[in-house]
């Protein structure tokens, strides 16, 4: 068996992203409170309370585009709650969730994952 | 284009800490990685994984609500994140795998349970669930 130590790793033209074969790393995620404080977070540098269950987050390393997978979930233990990605607040440096109790938005805790390419 | 091969890849300095160019910056790799997911047939009598990383047993604890519980443990509860889906054999709509704080484990260390939710407001069980898990490990 094989081990490499390293602390950086980076393409061999010094700059290029590095591909992991076959796989991907997710490049941000969040879990926030009811007031999008951040419990924990990866390159996330703040979140927003936009209102009533209505949350966004600024991300440390934007990405190449709008057009990244982002997944959603709430804290809940009720069927009536749930999450949804907010496409009117997503751009490539935000994530956006809002929360719900049925059609009416509901201030919950929330995870927040992203995948896809930085810029 | 390089290529390393290796069987294992650790931190020189720290051995929990590499970096990787991603776009045009750098940052954490392992922070990225999932640390553990699953997917698992979870409505039949016992619950059955199909395959999964990082989990030693799924338990069915009600009408659509299960407790999952990992190998390696998470560095602290509730300071990592999740997400799933759920697809329900023999039913159109969609359905969310949320948080369930009523189990005996919410997003602990060692665990968590999760509830499935139909778009009818009400818990079931379900064919295929998926779950995915970010943070860091004890």
């Amino acid at each position: 068996m094989s081990t490499l130590k390293a602390d950086t790793i980076v393409a061999a033209d010094g700059t290029s992203p590095v591909t992991l074969t076959k796989q991907s790393a997710a490049k941000a995620w969040v879990n926030g409170s009811n007031s999008a404080v951040l419990s924990a977070s990866f390159s996330i540098s703040s979140g927003t309370d936009n209102g009533t269950g209505d949350y966004s987050y600024a991300l440390s390393n934007a990405f190449s585009s709008g057009n990244f997978a982002q997944q959603s979930t709430s804290g809940s233990n009720s069927p009536t709650h749930s999450a949804v990605s907010n496409p009117d607040r997503i751009t490539s440096s935000v994530l956006a969730i809002e929360t719900s109790n049925n059609t009416t938005n509901s201030d919950k805790e929330h995870h927040i994952t992203a995948h896809g390419d930085l810029a | 284009m390089s290529t390393v091969i290796t069987d294992n890849l650790t931190g020189k300095t720290a051995a929990g800490s590499v970096t990787i160019t991603a776009g045009s910056a750098t940052q954490s790799l392992q922070q990225g990685l999932n640390k553990c997911w699953l997917n698992f047939e979870g409505d039949i009598t016992t619950p059955a994984i199909r395959d999964s990383l990082n989990t030693s047993s799924l338990d069915d604890i009600g009408t659509g609500r299960y407790r999952v519980k990992y190998s390696n443990n998470f560095n602290a509860a509730k300071e990592y994140a999740g997400g799933g889906m759920t697809i329900r054999s023999g039913q159109s709509k969609g359905a969310f795998v949320s948080q369930d704080s009523q189990g005996n484990l919410n997003f602990a260390t060692n665990g968590t349970s999760i509830s499935v939710t139909r778009h009818d407001n009400t818990l079931g069980d379900a064919d295929q669930v998926s779950m995915l898990l970010t943070g860091d490990l004890a």
